[in-house]
């Protein structure tokens, strides 16, 4: 224990690093706490960079099996949680550039008469547009600082770069964001 | 955002994050003029926080975990601009390296001379006429089949000098020296070149002109004067002397005469 706490270079202790320490000494059933305990964390990340339930639960699997595949390479210089939601942003902006060109109209809830709505449809459709019209990074900042509530230090670790170059990203993409959802307002 | 100060801008960011109200009315009354932007601004912040969708567990549980075959991803917008650019620099790169391979060495500048002659033509041959069956008539000196020049289709044959025939020359960033030399080297001709005279790089285009005039040319375009020194050799002297006859026309041909 005292060799995962010195492997730990944060300041507070980071439990995940138990789970990963058992999963790369063979025990399976490690990962899938890890996986369960993310799941939703990463799937809003993912949802709200590709705008699209069932592309983002696609994504989601593809992100956890590339943490699955590569999670030896995680050097723990930083939480397991910021490590993987860079995994998640990284791969979910790719995504979104894949689906770019589709011509269809994807919205943040699930369409109307083919599943049941996975929650009331509430939320202010000028948002809905507004982030349809931003580029997959500034949505992944957006997302990040509004819905996940990440400070900016685990923003930079997210996507990253420094604090200061996390906090110019943040503005620049919250600026760009207030001009498309004030177009929106008309 | 435009006309708002970079100082304020940020603190109604800051304000429309944080909702404390009692730091919302502070600014209200500080700044009148901001305040309609910063109920704006609180406004998209408390809607944008409110379209975070719920999470999916709460729905329709969390899905099994199977790894997946991972989809190729397309390059990142940025590694498609390095590797275009490196593109775009081999393809330069190469055009250049082709070009230098094809163009001459430097120091042999290139002398381009057309002379324009008229292509010289053989006389035409006219056959006499048979003569009919018969017998042979005798023979007369002026009956023989000889060669008889058509005045009219016949052109002259160019026996002027080479110094005094047309041409064509271009030459592109060369030494002067070198450009004169070559006009008349190509004519037959010697330079000579003053001292004092002042080199330089030109580039000289001249058509349908004799040595003579284009030696004059360049001497009224770079400021020298070309004297026939009668024996094949011309002399350049720098400066233009106008109106003056310098230099001796020995030879006494008026087509020699190059300066004045």
């Amino acid at each position: 224990m005292s060799a995962l706490i010195e492997k730990a270079k944060v300041g507070a202790f980071d439990e995940d690093i138990v789970l990963v320490e058992r999963f790369l000494g063979g025990d399976a059933d490690a990962f899938e706490g890890l996986y369960v305990k993310y799941y939703d964390k990463v799937f809003a990340i993912a949802r709200g960079v590709v705008l699209d339930a069932d592309e983002a639960a696609d994504a989601v699997q593809e992100i956890f099996t590339l943490v699955y595949r590569h999670l030896g390479r995680f050097d723990r210089r930083s939480r397991f949680s910021t490590w993987l939601f860079r995994v998640a942003v990284n791969r979910s902006i790719q995504q979104a550039r894949r689906n770019r060109y589709r011509s269809r109209t994807v919205e943040l809830t699930e369409a109307l008469g083919t599943t049941a709505p996975e929650e009331p449809d509430t939320h202010d459709p000028r948002i809905q547009a507004a982030m349809s019209k931003l580029v997959p990074a500034d949505r992944a900042l957006l997302v990040l600082f509004y819905w996940e509530e990440l400070n900016l230090q685990d923003i930079a670790d997210s996507i990253g770069c420094n604090v200061n170059a996390a906090k110019t990203r943040l503005y620049r993409a919250r600026e760009r964001f207030r001009v498309l959802y004030e177009q929106e307002v008309g | 955002m435009k006309g708002v100060p970079p100082e304020i801008d940020q603190l109604m960011w800051s304000l429309a994050e944080e909702s404390n109200q009692r730091a919302i009315d502070e600014f209200g009354e500080r700044y009148p003029q901001h305040r309609g932007e910063l109920m704006r601004r609180m406004a998209m912040v408390a809607s944008l926080r409110g379209a975070q969708p719920g999470t999916k567990t709460a729905v329709s549980g969390i899905p099994h975990f199977r790894p997946t075959e991972l989809r190729p991803t397309p390059p990142s917008p940025r590694l498609q601009l390095v590797v275009g650019a490196m593109m775009v620099a081999a393809i330069v790169m190469a055009g250049y390296t082709a070009y230098q391979f094809i163009q001459p060495p430097a120091g042999k500048p290139v002398m381009v001379v057309k002379p324009n002659l008229a292509p010289p033509t053989l006389p035409d041959v006219m056959p006499q006429a048979k003569p009919e069956a018969g017998p042979e008539p005798e023979k007369r000196v002026d009956e023989k089949l000889i060669p008889v020049r058509d005045p009219e289709s016949t052109q002259p044959v160019d026996s002027r000098p080479g110094y005094l025939k047309p041409k064509n020359v271009k030459l592109n960033d060369v030494d002067l020296t070198v450009a004169l030399k070559m006009v008349a080297a190509e004519a037959g001709l010697k330079v000579e070149i003053a001292p004092l005279f002042e080199d330089r790089k030109v580039s000289v285009e001249y058509h349908d002109m004799n040595t003579i005039d284009i030696l004059k040319a360049m001497g009224k375009e770079f400021e020298f004067t070309p004297f026939d020194q009668g024996d094949g050799t011309v002399l350049i002297v720098p400066a233009v002397d106008k109106g003056a006859k310098i230099g001796g026309d020995v030879s006494g041909d008026p087509a020699r005469k190059i300066s004045g």
